[in-house]
């Protein structure tokens, strides 16, 4: 992490308001993107991560290491995240266990000492990012654009661009391997953590 | 590794799986840590992959507001010392021994930041709790004030309240805890207590859940008494005597966001309903007498009328937002005469 931002952790720490703004300015978008890549519902994941929030805040001052604010803040939203899971689970009398299983799989796979908020969106991660999608070829970037950045379905991308849906849904796939890849360098410690 | 279907896989990442779909990832993933490893990153990828348009849904500004309503914080300039709810800084003019909280200097500057006070305020509906340096827990009930002089502290530890206010203060022989009230001073060491001392009510009652307090009287000699678990000192704030009673019972109710009546009537009850509601209670003479035994717990006050309207045949009310009052008269006719 970088010196300022230890420095604003430490002033987090210490109930500094201005410092408590820049936290959730700079953390509420990432954690509203985590906790809807998972639940795909809006005012849920806001109001999760506002929970968070607030969880956090009760109990900020008995952080001793400014360097544990984010994995601790992140640590909140992830378990928040599960007892949402498992809420849901219950809600659904337990139908689809499966699905309750995979995501409290997922939840808990995300290390929180190595916590993904800081990692996800950093500067040399979104330019890693951005050169591994200009090495795609046209028809792929084209089609990652739609579907990720346009958030259009994977049949009306097929419409659009007059071929099946079936070629979508390989040339997406073909292209997040090659972002998967692109990322690798930037995440050992996840997959060590992963590993072992 | 089997390889996963792109389909199923990309249905995965954009959660959109059924429940057999999800069955079948779940079991591929569990077959090998590979396996798991590679959806993780899948799924890193995708997240990547999208990260644009969440990131303006996410709504950054407006939910900041949110937040700070709903953790009662004050956006402002000065550091909170490790307490998360609205200190404002401001000048407190200290004559005497009597306080004055003066509304007007609350954003004038403060000369020096030596003498600046912080203050502890809430307002209507608001309840808060704050952590003293020296880690007292000081809850604050709607529409009080607490402030101390973080330059002082080290010192001695020394509030001002008005209003109410659940202490629970932490032991530190050295440096006895004390609460200024305008007639009367408490002194403690380490102990849990409630303090109700509203402005205007006709007694404050201090009230002691753990420990050993002790209260002198203002300008009187002689005057120190000690208060024990289980009773209040009970002070009248027009004739100035004082005497210690067994606490009641639902002195702490606040504290758990509740409102009892204990066979009281609306009138009694009449400024604890202001100062968790924002509403005035206009109660006519055939009303007044009604005592009620009831506990609220976070109703609104909509909910609570149509309750009393409900037990009480010939209560009738009327809620006027635009004036936030609420008019409460006695009904001629029951409803049982009107079927008739």
């Amino acid at each position: 992490m970088k010196q300022d931002n230890l420095e604003k952790c430490k002033s987090v720490i210490d109930g500094d308001m201005d410092a408590i703004k820049w936290l959730f300015m700079k953390y509420q978008p990432k954690m509203f993107f985590f906790c809807n890549e998972f639940f795909h519902n809006d005012s849920l994941s806001k109001d999760l991560v506002q929970d968070s929030f607030v969880a956090f805040l009760e109990d900020h001052y008995k952080i001793k290491d400014p360097k544990c604010v984010v994995s601790y803040l992140f640590g909140i939203l992830r378990n928040r995240c599960l007892k949402e899971v498992r809420a849901q689970a219950i809600r659904n009398r337990f139908t689809n266990i499966d699905l309750l299983n995979l995501q409290e799989m997922e939840l808990s796979n995300w290390p929180s000492d190595d916590n993904i908020l800081d990692r996800i969106f950093s500067d040399e991660l979104v330019s890693g990012y951005r050169k591994a999608v200009e090495g795609l070829s046209d028809q792929c970037r084209r089609i990652i654009s739609l579907s990720r950045e346009e958030g259009m379905k994977y049949c009306e991308i097929a419409e659009k661009l007059n071929i099946s849906q079936r070629t979508v849904e390989n040339e997406v796939y073909r292209g997040l391997k090659v972002i998967k890849q692109s990322l690798k360098g930037f995440i050992p410690i996840l997959l060590l953590f992963i590993i072992l | 590794m089997d390889k996963l279907d792109t389909k199923l896989l990309l249905k995965f990442l954009d959660g959109t799986l059924n429940e057999e779909e999800a069955s079948a990832i779940y079991s591929w993933a569990q077959e090998s840590e590979e396996n798991k490893n590679y959806l993780t990153s899948m799924k890193e990828a995708s997240m990547f992959s999208r990260y644009e348009a969440p990131m303006k849904k996410a709504d950054t500004r407006n939910e900041w507001h949110k937040f700070i309503d709903k953790a009662g914080l004050k956006e402002n300039k000065n550091n909170l010392y490790r307490s998360f709810i609205n200190l404002a800084a401001a000048i407190i003019l200290v004559a005497g021994g009597i306080l004055f909280f003066n509304a007007k200097f609350k954003n004038s500057i403060p000369s020096s930041e030596q003498d600046t006070p912080l203050i502890l305020e809430t307002g209507i509906g608001q309840t808060a709790s704050a952590t003293l340096p020296d880690g007292s827990i000081i809850k604050l009930n709607s529409c009080s004030k607490l402030a101390y002089n973080p330059q002082m502290w080290r010192k001695q530890r020394s509030v001002l309240l008005i209003g109410e206010a659940s202490f629970d203060v932490a032991h530190d022989e050295t440096r006895p805890f004390s609460v200024q009230m305008s007639r009367y001073k408490i002194s403690v060491l380490g102990t849990r207590f409630n303090i109700d001392s509203y402005p205007g009510s006709e007694k404050d009652y201090v009230s002691l859940k753990s420990g050993r307090v002790q209260v002198n009287i203002i300008n009187k000699e002689n005057s120190q008494l000690e208060l024990t678990p289980g009773n209040s000192f009970v002070f009248d704030n027009g004739s100035g005597r004082y005497e210690i009673k067994p606490t009641d019972k639902n002195q702490f109710s606040w504290e758990n966001g509740e409102i009892v009546f204990d066979d009281q009537t609306l009138v009694q009850k009449r400024a604890e309903i202001y100062r968790l509601y924002g509403y005035t209670l206009q109660i006519s003479k055939g009303c007044s007498g009604m005592s009620y035994r009831a506990t609220f717990d976070g109703e609104s006050i909509n909910e609570i009328m149509a309750v009393l309207a409900k037990i009480t045949p010939n209560l009738a009310y009327r809620i006027d937002d635009g004036n936030k009052t609420v008019t409460i008269w006695k009904k001629l006719i029951t409803p049982s005469q009107v079927s008739r």
